[in-house]
């Protein structure tokens, strides 16, 4: 079996599924950044900045000020995630051929237009190439082993549950911040300047990367100088694209109040009047503290505090399904360096169907078989596993069976990457 | 190469029996009569039209409406007529309707509908703050689901729904199965 194989096949099943499966999200986030090439047309008119391309730069206001626009909900991404599918959706909708801005425009259930399979292959494309090329780079990363081996990372980067549901089904544009994540470690040993820029260049897409930030600047700074310079440099560069919202408070309202920055301080230990001890903020500072005495000499010990942070992050928390790819390609990088250890590979298969059952129990139509909705709309009317399962036990038991099994296989396999850094 | 082979084969077949699965055993509602707007218009007086469904046991109405600032939360009436009686009505409130939402409104299945007119009327007691529904000259936008539960007249329905789909969007089925073809094609000349 050689990578070009791999690839081919992977590209078979991934195109197989994109136009037969839809989650809302990612029509959501074309129909919020249509607006960017609408403003920018508009202003393409005249030789002066019209206020209207101003107003929809900053997508923030300007669903304040419009929020008749905003009936799909805010936008909750940081600016960057804005601008690059703004700038994706002129493409995507040359591709996508009539009534796709129509389309966007409709309810989230709107799985019955006669295009459907069309405009769902298209959108999925920009989540479904960033994935591939991140399988690229994780092939890349991992030179120091058998081809053998690096075949087997990539085989399983792309044919696990996660990599299946969260890009193929769903078309996540996490996908996309993932990649810079992967980047950013494939350029650390040599190009760290490079590293630490991509890093808070997928922080202005994805907040997220910004907890792995300090981990680079102490792997790629040889003097705490210069760790504090990389540190601040990465920081710059997400700094340097939210600067022009920083006076929106509809900026802080859509991206600071939703999502993982709210949900880091939900698991907590009270300690009485009033006060609480924050579980995740506490063991993010170990971590750190860790990595400061242990001196990050490889790559592959990078990766493992990558893989730690980010999956106590996710796990941690009440997670969105496509949260899991973050640390994903750290874990298959972890487990192709321990390939020869069984339980290695037992702890990964509890994890893939810790975080599958607790996605499908989710109370959420189109996590469960309502994401088959373009087959047969009828499904949506359908109860969801959730509602089914009421009936004979509590349900969200269930759901924390599965994610207490995420939890601890993915703590497991943690624990065997710390080993490895011994 | 084998395994992998194996693996993404039983993928395909998983999704594809399960997809079928789910269509013919768990589904009851299924479509019988789309149409689409082109803009939103004021609701200043009742708001009639008809259609004819496909067919029998017609039980959910699909009405994308607009509440503008999610203003109105007046009570609303939605009234379905055969020849002029009355044969099912449905009270809402504004509360219910979105700034643009897909209302839905679900009755006891109507039999003997196929091929009978159905008129659809929404009124309501306060024109004031008017909601909006999305129409064109003829009729408004909606979706009709009808219940079915016979087998047999779903996979029939199901493989003359899909044989449409697949006219319909003839040039990319046919671009699709081309970029399939072409992955294919790479895998199997590397393994030669």
């Amino acid at each position: 079996m050689t990578k070009k194989q791999i690839f081919a096949l992977a590209a078979f099943v991934y195109l197989f599924l994109a136009p037969f499966t839809f989650h809302p999200d990612i029509k959501t986030i074309f129909y919020q950044s249509q607006f960017l090439s609408q403003g920018i047309f508009n202003a393409s008119t005249s030789l002066s900045i019209k206020p209207e391309l101003v107003e929809r730069f900053n997508i923030y206001s300007f669903f304040a000020a419009n929020p008749d626009k905003a009936f799909l909900g805010n936008f909750v991404y940081p600016p960057l995630a804005y601008f690059l599918f703004g700038i994706f959706f002129i493409p995507v909708k040359l591709l996508a051929g009539t009534g796709f801005v129509e389309w966007l425009g409709m309810g989230n259930d709107s799985v019955v237009v006669p295009h459907i399979f069309q405009y769902l292959f298209v959108i999925k494309l920009p989540a479904i190439i960033a994935h591939f090329t991140t399988g690229y780079f994780i092939f890349k990363l991992l030179q120091g082993v058998s081809l053998q081996n690096q075949n087997k990372a990539l085989a399983l980067w792309f044919f696990n549950p996660i990599s299946l549901y969260t890009v193929g089904f769903m078309g996540q544009i996490d996908s996309i911040a993932v990649l810079l994540t992967v980047l950013a470690l494939f350029l650390a040993k040599k190009k760290s300047i490079y590293a630490t820029v991509l890093l808070g260049l997928g922080a202005a897409f994805k907040t997220y990367p910004l907890l792995i930030l300090p981990f680079l600047a102490i792997y790629s700074g040889k003097t705490w100088s210069k760790k504090l310079l990389s540190f601040v440099l990465g920081f710059g560069t997400y700094l340097l694209f939210i600067l022009p919202f920083i006076t929106t408070p509809a900026f802080y309202s859509s991206t600071f109040v939703s999502g993982l920055s709210q949900r880091l301080f939900e698991l907590k230990l009270y300690v009485g009047f009033g006060e609480n001890i924050l579980i995740v903020p506490a063991i993010l500072i170990v971590l750190f503290l860790f990595a400061v005495s242990k001196k990050l000499e490889n790559i592959s010990q990078l990766s493992n505090f990558f893989l730690a942070t980010l999956f106590i992050v996710v796990a941690l928390v009440h997670f969105h399904p496509q949260w899991a790819l973050w640390f994903l390609p750290f874990l298959v990088i972890l487990v192709i360096n321990k390939t020869k250890d069984s339980s290695v590979w037992v702890a990964l298969a509890l994890l893939f169907l810790g975080w599958l059952g607790t996605v499908l129990l989710f109370d959420d139509k189109f996590l469960s078989w309502g994401i088959l909705a373009p087959i047969d709309p009828g499904i949506l009317f359908l109860p969801t596993l959730s509602e089914l399962l009421h009936r004979f036990f509590d349900p969200l038991l269930a759901q924390s069976i599965f994610h207490t099994l995420m939890l601890a296989s993915g703590v497991y396999l943690v624990s065997k990457s710390f080993k490895e850094n011994e | 190469m084998k395994k992998l082979l194996i693996f993404e084969v039983s993928v395909i077949c998983l999704f594809i029996f399960s997809s079928l699965f789910v269509t013919v055993f768990l589904v009851r509602n299924r479509l019988d009569t789309q149409y689409f707007g082109e803009r939103f218009v004021k609701i200043e007086k009742p708001f009639r039209f008809s259609f004819t469904p496909n067919h029998d046991n017609i039980n959910i109405l699909i009405i994308p409406l607009k509440n503008p600032g999610l203003i109105n939360k007046s009570e609303f009436n939605l009234r379905i007529f055969s020849e002029d009686n009355i044969i099912r009505e449905i009270n809402f409130s504004g509360y219910n309707v979105g700034d643009p939402s897909d209302v839905k409104f679900q009755f006891e299945p109507i039999t003997n509908t196929k091929n009978e007119d159905l008129d659809i009327e929404i009124s309501s007691d306060d024109y004031q703050n008017p909601i909006l529904i999305n129409t064109d000259n003829n009729r408004p936008s909606f979706r009709a689901y009808y219940r079915s539960i016979n087998k047999k007249e779903i996979i029939d329905e199901w493989a003359n729904a899909w044989g449409k789909r697949f006219i319909n969007n003839f040039a990319f089925f046919v671009t699709w199965f081309l970029l399939l073809t072409i992955t294919v094609r790479i895998a199997w000349s590397e393994k030669k």
